[in-house]
């Protein structure tokens, strides 16, 4: 019996051990650039932050602001050098990051030319570089001008097919104002994808960035967002409606690929532990890229507008036939 | 000029086949022996038992339907033969075979008052005789003896043989000597199987209780098997009770099953149907995960013998689907859905010549789809269609010696279709056939020697790829220098053209949709290479150990680099992968330890880059304990010891940028948010990986019903194995902990 009881007593032992693990490597120092350039604002901003660790294995734990300041970070644009100043922000969102959060700005950049270089030379002297071409701007090629069609329920908008790889990202929004605002500031409603009812409750679906040249919006959609920005107060003529606004971001090639990798997280089960991380920042990590934002402003009826109690703010329009 | 060349090498091989020398027709002063050995009871066959002649020390191993045939017996004299299977009472006869011809004998066993357990600890004569190597063979009750993660599983009770590896607790998948998964073929009565599994891949699609028995090749596989380069399961399905209408039910914390058997006219036939009723077991796999999957899978089988229609003849059909879907009521996450369905017919002949013939036609389907609802996810829809015709003849020869011929005609069409992150439509269509002819020779006439040498002709191929190969030879020897101990060797080449768009790098995943690899790749192929022996030093103990070797070119590797539409999908691997496996099965009434060990290598290199795959383990040891405590009492423990897996550790985290609204200026906030940056792929290791798993089943009548209570314990110590770390929040996942589950099935 005592054999079989020291055999158990040395197994317990043997499988109580914890062995010495570290799931972490030794902190691998690398920097990350972001910088993306938008096309509609000569206002420019550039991140520069290293890469960091924490004893509890939580990145969200870690409260050190990993910025770098006193970087040189240098734009070529067509012949033209822009400088980007070193500054701070304040935040107006939750970070963890209790301080303003260091960044790199210039209010000086027109976009000329087909193709971007970026340089950043750390304080410690290292570089880093990347390249980003500039996406064409978009020509649409069919739009539907006034809300509600009169021979459909849905409105269209598509756009000639740029370089290919080239991904798209578009908005509608609803601009208006309040009669009872003393300063009649300008208020958007944005109108998503699709609303979705579930268990009773509606969901607003948003667009996701794609590679397709068309964008197809239910005019029940634009309904139901035009019901909710009154959702609850009685007075709906208090409401002016100045019209609806189609935005789409077009995105350079490598903000399409960032894009793409970081929307190929995984689906909602799939444990996928090595997905990939897509920089185009030689020496470093992050992303260098290019978007311009395009428009088109189409018009709601008044008798469209009108059917939700609101008042028209700008000229009516007649659908064409 | 490829095709003429195949033409004639077939012609070529066929006239091998017809000019054999056929000393049957010279031995007149013998005759054969035929039997069928059946359970008494049920009349089911009884795959890989032992028949022997005792006075002149021959014997055969029934074949998977429960047939043997013994060549050159002395004709008009009597000899005792004796017929044994574990779990049933031996049986011993006189037999008397007539001059030059075929005497068929029915045999029956009655299951005898024990469990039985593994069919390798009997009829060592005839295993040592056997030339294959690298097989397993499992029986129904050897399913049910096996400690249970919840229930009964064939995956599952594969993952302890040495050689087979798995990367989990939660998942039925598994990795034979450093091969990936998509290369074991699952086979249900001939019939190909594609993404077996249940549930996120926790559960195998087949029921264990339509199994007859399981043969399961991890190399060296014979040239009737093809289209995959690690491993074969051979499942046999049973055929139902002949004697009986009998029907069970039964019942676990994952899902309600139910059985129905008996005569049907001159045959028989059996229906099983199993359902999921809930998700609380799923969870505990999982990390207390709420994963709304439903499942169901139903299997049927029938079979016709009519002496006076056709003797020797039996017909049979056998269906099986199964379905799974995974809704959400949130419509922000996407839905799945997958499905398989298989239907195939078989004619088996047996002549009044030692010839067996068996023609089998099959149709097998997949089909899988993501329903991306409003989440973000992209659509994609997989369909797999495989219809195949296959004729099959086993020939006898008087001095012992046998020829297998095949001619298989498989005609798959695999359709995957998805849009990308990018919203680009991708389609990969392929349909072809891929016809192949195949002959084996088995030399069996020297007690000391053994060997089987064949080759598969593939007259057809699926891929376009003009490297494909034309002959995958294989041979198989078996040096016996005494009678209680063999040698044994394997070497052959191996193609496979069929992949799945597996991501190497994920642990869980939904299911692996099937491709015929892309014509601009070559088809993949692997070299196997196994030397062993086998050693009965007594009737209770065996000893084996195996040195494998395995080499695959063209290894197709999803391309994770792919960053535009123009870049291809899949980049080209190699993998190797060689290792050590040993077993010791001690099997003393009533008690039955078995154990292994494995020392394993694998590795794969793509982009120049070598690196371990994830399943790579370095070493492994089973060890398992089985008592027949009596009076229907039975009860196992097994103990598993796994060196860490792979994995690659995280070298730091960075603010990346995730753009939640690209149109709001995110100057006043911040968009980013922590990533983890990866060190060098797979080189470090996790922990080591230990599990203690208990059962306790007992068996009682309370008329008219049998009654089976099974309870298990899975992680009975409650080891905190580590599953993976979360890249994002650094939080550690574990596999199951302690977990204790019960089944019960009643039986009427």
């Amino acid at each position: 019996m005592k054999k079989y009881l020291s055999i158990i007593f040395i197994f317990i032992i043997f499988v109580s051990c914890e062995e010495s693990f570290e799931p972490f490597g030794n902190l691998k120092e690398k920097y990350a650039l972001n910088c993306i350039i938008r096309g509609d604002t000569t206002f420019q901003v550039a991140t520069l932050t290293r890469t960091y660790a924490n004893d509890n294995y939580n990145p969200y734990s870690n409260t050190i602001d990993p910025n770098v300041k006193g970087a040189l970070i240098r734009v070529w644009n067509g012949d033209s050098v822009v400088i980007f100043r070193d500054t701070t922000f304040n935040r107006q969102d939750d970070s963890k990051y209790q301080i303003p959060y260091n960044a790199y700005y210039t209010n000086k950049f027109t976009l000329v030319g087909d193709k971007l270089e970026i340089e950043a030379i750390l304080p410690s002297g290292m570089r880093l570089t990347s390249q980003s071409n500039i996406p064409n701007p978009i020509k649409f090629s069919y739009v539907d001008k006034v809300v509600p069609p009169l021979t459909k329920t849905y409105v269209e908008f598509i756009w000639d097919v740029g370089t290919i790889d080239n991904a798209y990202l578009t908005q509608v929004s609803i601009y208006y104002y309040k009669k009872n605002d003393p300063q009649r500031k300008t208020r958007i409603a944005y109108v998503p994808a699709r609303y979705v009812n579930q268990d009773g409750r509606s969901f607003a679906i948003y667009p996701k960035p794609s590679n397709n040249n068309k964008f197809v919006l239910d005019v029940e959609t634009i309904s139901k967002t035009m019901q909710l920005i009154s959702e609850g107060d009685p007075d709906k003529s208090n409401y002016v409606i100045l019209g609806p606004y189609l935005e789409v971001a077009s995105f350079n090639k490598s903000m399409s690929t960032y894009f793409n990798s970081i929307a190929r997280t995984n689906d909602a089960y799939t444990v996928n532990l090595n997905e990939l991380d897509y920089t185009n920042i030689n020496n470093g990590i992050g992303i260098f890229g290019v978007f311009l934002r395009n428009y088109w402003s189409f018009d709601f009826t008044h008798a469209y507008i009108k059917s939700f109690g609101y008042t028209p703010g700008l000229a009516d329009v007649v659908p064409p036939i | 000029m490829r095709k003429a060349y195949h033409l004639s090498l077939f012609v070529f091989l066929l006239q091998i086949f017809l000019l054999f020398p056929n000393n049957n027709s010279l031995a007149q002063d013998t005759g054969i022996l035929r039997g069928l050995v059946t359970d008494s009871t049920t009349a089911e066959a009884l795959a890989f038992s032992s028949a022997y002649i005792k006075e002149l020390k021959i014997g055969a191993n029934t074949d998977t339907r429960g047939y043997f045939l013994i060549t050159s017996v002395p004709a008009n004299q009597n000899f005792t033969l004796v017929v044994s299977y574990v779990g049933y009472s031996t049986k011993t006869m006189t037999i008397r075979v007539s001059k030059g011809k075929l005497s068929h004998y029915n045999i029956k066993l009655a299951p005898a008052n024990i469990q039985m357990r593994t069919i390798e600890s009997i009829g060592e004569r005839i295993k040592a005789t056997d030339s294959k190597i690298s097989i397993d063979r499992i029986s129904a009750k050897q399913l049910e003896l096996t400690p249970k993660g919840v229930e009964s599983d064939v995956f599952r009770t594969i993952k302890y043989l040495p050689g087979v590896t798995s990367t989990s607790d939660v998942s039925a998948r598994y990795y034979v000597r450093g091969g990936t998964s998509d290369q074991n073929l699952v086979l249900v009565d001939g019939i190909t199987i594609y993404n077996p599994f249940h549930a996120l891949g926790l559960f195998s699609v087949v029921d264990p209780d339509i199994v007859n028995s399981i043969e399961f090749f991890k190399g060296g596989f014979g040239a009737q098997f093809g289209g995959r380069l690690s491993s074969v399961m051979n499942i046999i399905l049973k055929d139902g009770n002949k004697n009986r209408l009998s029907s069970k039910l039964s019942g676990s914390f994952l899902s309600g099953k139910f059985l129905v058997e008996g005569p049907m006219g001159e045959g028989s036939f059996i229906i099983t149907g199993r359902k999921s009723f809930s998700n609380q077991i799923i969870k505990k796999f999982l990390n207390e995960n709420n994963v709304p999957v439903d499942f169901y899978d139903i299997s049927f089988k029938a079979n016709y013998i009519d002496a006076d229609f056709l003797p020797g003849s039996k017909f049979s059909v056998n269906g099986f689907s199964s379905s799974d879907n995974l809704n959400n009521a949130d419509p922000s996450i996407e839905d799945y859905n997958w499905k398989s369905n298989a239907f195939g017919f078989k004619w088996f002949q047996a002549s009044d010549a030692p010839l067996f013939f068996e023609l089998g036609l099959s149709v097998s389907n997949f089909n899988g789809s993501t329903v991306p609802k409003f989440s973000g996810k992209t659509p994609l829809d997989n369909k797999v269609s495989d219809l195949a015709l296959k004729m099959d003849f086993t020939y006898v020869f008087e001095n012992r010696g046998e020829i297998n011929v095949g001619f298989h005609v498989q005609q798959i069409a695999t359709d995957l279709n998805f849009v990308n992150a990018l919203g680009a439509p991708v389609t990969f269509n392929t349909s072809g056939a891929n016809i192949i002819f195949y002959g084996i020779y088995k030399l069996a006439q020297f007690d000391f020697f053994k060997l089987d040498f064949g080759t598969r002709v593939n007259l057809t191929t699926l891929s376009r790829n003009s490297s494909k190969k034309g002959l995958e030879p294989r041979i198989n020897l078996t040096l016996i220098p005494f009678s209680n101990f063999s040698v044994k060797g394997s070497a052959g080449i191996f193609q496979q053209e069929l992949t799945t768009i597996n991501d190497e790098n994920e642990v869980i995943n939904i299911f692996e949709p099937w491709i015929v690899i892309p014509d601009y790749l070559p088809p993949t192929t692997a070299t196997h290479y196994i030397i062993g022996f086998d050693y009965t030093p007594f009737t209770s103990l065996n000893l084996g150990l195996e040195y494998y070797y395995k080499r695959t070119n063209n290894l197709p590797i999803v391309n994770k680099e792919k960053i535009s539409s123009t870049d291809r999908d899949f980049i080209s691997g190699e993998g190797e992968s060689y290792g050590i496996e040993s077993s010791i099965k001690l099997d003393i009434e009533p008690v039955t330890f078995s154990t292994s060990y494995t020392l394993a290598y694998a590795y794969r290199t793509v982009n120049s880059l070598r690196y371990y795959p994830k399943y790579d383990i370095r070493h492994s040891f089973n060890a398992s304990l089985e008592f027949n405590l009596g009076s229907g009492w039975n009860t196992g423990i097994v103990w598993i010891y796994n060196s860490g897996l792979p994995f690659t550790q995280i070298v730091g985290f960075y603010d990346k940028y995730y753009f939640d609204n690209i149109f709001t200026s995110w100057v006043n906030f911040d968009p980013r948010r922590p990533y983890g940056i990866l060190g060098v792929q797979n080189i470090e290791r996790l922990p080591t990986y230990h599990r203690l798993d208990f059962t306790v089943s007992k068996k009682f009548i309370f008329d008219p019903f049998n009654i089976d209570l099974s309870f298990s314990i899975i992680n009975v110590y409650n080891r905190q194995n580590i599953f993976y770390y979360k890249r994002d929040t650094g939080e550690r996942v574990n596999m199951l902990p302690f977990l204790p589950t019960a089944t019960i099935k009643i039986e009427l």
